[in-house]
């Protein structure tokens, strides 16, 4: 038997981040990890978003072989099946506008996830945390009302007097300390990636500076990220377990396959000598409410054991981490004030639920039902107009431009169906987010309003 | 051009499992084929009413766990294949 002040169970950024932050706290700290090297079980969706960077100082010395920070993407606008052709493209790149500079400076930063794991074990085990690998943490150990410890596949002992449970959407822990039997079906999806294997020099040739194409059209969707030697495509927006059960197939498998005959995606092997090279399944929990259940007498749960991914596009690696440093913060608390008492750790759930993490779930059911409408037959009408407003309209090169400029308006209010539809999503998103600044906003104008209308009263001449 | 349709089998790595980590209790199993839909990899089958895990599942499973979450009547055990087994993402 061994004993540790702390015990992580996963060694992914989540398991990771909170292991550095406990053993810089001074906490002899160690990860379990089943895979023979971190990441072995997990694979990439969209890279890390800006705000590991904003959050984590570490963040800024990354440095992997395949890490590829996004300036530009390309969205795909694509025709309805049968066809695989484009119908235009748009491009994004990172905001002028931003609240910190990592967020113009990229929009993701790309890359293999075996690559990111090792280097943030690589953090933990620089901070002092010892890491076991080929470890499957498969039970809890109880004292009373407080866990105190795991046991492991080959029955071997681990003690502390907390655990930290990042164990990924299928939570041995979770499950073995009784806070969940499983996930509803409505709370999970799985994406299937497939990667492809190419050329370096020819993906820097052909792709340049860009390295997300998002696909989108009314009956389907996609992505494909690229790294430095291949890239994967992606399966269509996530749908949850539910609705693939509803619709009676495995959408997101078939999704992926039918998303390497676009015409975009052929190409792109074409060019760069892409030969398929893995099948990834990536599930992982997707909640429209904040989960409260993450805690325990000597136990709290994080990253996807604790159904952190945000409920619009989840996204959850940085909110992995989030969650995970705060949980080792509390940890360390626990140990200062030698209680690790349930009472004591829902301070974690409280915490987190009021973090940046947390704060993405007030609006969740709204988020969801507006990004499950991204393969709609409206959202693409709205850009087929968009591209007519441009190139029928003010942009025209095949008509005196005069009248093309006198089509915008009838194009706009073609568009209004589309407009109304947006905001029907935007408005209740924007409210809830901003209830307070609204309000205000509101009352300003009730205010001002008098003083405004008598000013205008005079301009007109003062009738 | 790609191969299409892409064999998924092949393009998985596996360290197989030495024993079994998906149990199904037949008893419970009401042959509902849930597990059978979700299965991104088509390793359940359903034979004369009950739910079948592929022979071969130790070489191909992806250890997602979806057939377990699918299970409206708790008749799959799911745990994961021992340390140092199972799915190998080099390129996750």
């Amino acid at each position: 038997m061994k004993s540790y002040d702390l015990i992580v169970v996963g060694g992914g950024p989540g398991g990771s981040a909170a292991a550095k932050e406990a053993a810089d706290a001074g906490l002899k700290t160690v990860i379990l990890e089943r895979g023979r090297f971190c990441g072995e079980k997990n694979s990439s969706g969209f890279g890390l978003s800006p705000k590991a960077a904003r959050d984590f100082d570490y963040i800024k010395d990354l440095d992997v072989p395949s890490l590829w920070p996004t300036k530009f993407g390309v969205m795909h606008i694509v025709k309805p099946k049968p066809s695989n052709e484009d119908r235009m493209i748009w491009g994004f790149t990172p905001p002028r506008r931003n609240s910190y500079p990592q967020a113009s400076e990229y929009m993701v930063q790309m890359m293999y996830r075996p690559e990111f794991d090792q280097w943030m074990s690589g953090r933990a085990r620089k901070a002092g945390a010892e890491l076991k690998l080929a470890t499957l943490a498969t039970g809890v150990i109880r004292e009373g009302e407080n866990i105190v410890g795991v046991i492991d596949g080959k029955g071997r002992e681990y003690r502390a007097p907390v655990v930290i449970a990042a164990d990924g959407a299928h939570s041995l822990i979770a499950q073995k300390a009784g806070l969940r039997k499983r996930w509803e079906k409505d709370q999970v999806t799985v994406l299937a990636t497939l990667d492809f294997k190419a050329n370096p020099e020819r993906i820097a040739e052909y792709c340049g500076d860009t390295n997300i194409h998002v696909f989108m059209g009314p009956d389907r969707g996609g992505y494909v990220c690229a790294f430095r030697d291949g890239f994967h495509v992606g399966s269509r927006p996530a749908k949850t377990l539910q609705s693939e059960i509803e619709a009676g197939k495995n959408l997101s498998t078939r999704s992926v396959m039918e998303n390497v005959q676009l015409d975009f995606i052929q190409k792109l092997i074409k060019a760069t000598r892409a030969k398929p090279a893995e099948f990834q399944l990536h599930f992982l929990p997707w909640l429209k409410r904040f989960n409260e259940r993450i805690y325990a007498g000597g136990l709290m749960l994080s990253g996807d054991a604790a159904g952190v991914p945000e409920p619009f596009m989840a996204e959850g690696v940085w909110q992995a981490m989030y969650s995970s440093r705060l949980a080792a913060q509390v940890a360390v608390r626990a140990h200062k004030e030698k209680d690790f008492s349930s009472a004591f750790l829902k301070q974690y759930m409280e915490e987190l639920k009021v973090s940046p993490v947390g704060v993405d779930f007030t609006s969740g059911p709204i988020l969801r039902d507006f990004f499950e409408q991204w393969t709609s037959d409206t959202f693409y009408q709205l850009f087929d107009n968009l591209a007519d407003v441009m190139f029928y309209g003010m942009l025209t090169m095949a008509e005196p431009h005069a009248e093309g400029m006198l089509r915008v308006p009838g194009i706009l209010l073609e568009m209004l169906p589309q407009i109304g539809f947006l905001s029907r999503y935007y408005f209740p998103i924007a409210e809830e987010a901003a209830r307070d600044k609204v309000t205000n906003f509101i009352t300003g104008m009730k205010t001002m309003a008098p003083m405004l209308q008598g000013m205008m009263n005079q301009t007109s001449g003062g009738k | 051009m790609a191969e299409y349709p892409i064999d998924k089998k092949k393009l998985v790595k596996v360290i197989e499992s030495p024993v079994d980590f998906i149990k199904v209790d037949r008893e419970k199993c009401v042959g509902c084929k849930n597990c059978a839909i979700i299965c991104g990899m088509n390793l359940w089958k359903v034979r004369n009413g009950k739910a079948a895990l592929d022979k071969d599942y130790k070489k191909f499973c992806t250890e997602c766990a979806s057939c377990f979450t699918v299970c409206d009547f708790d008749a799959i055990e799911f745990t994961f294949p021992p340390a140092g087994y199972g799915v190998v993402y080099e390129r996750g």
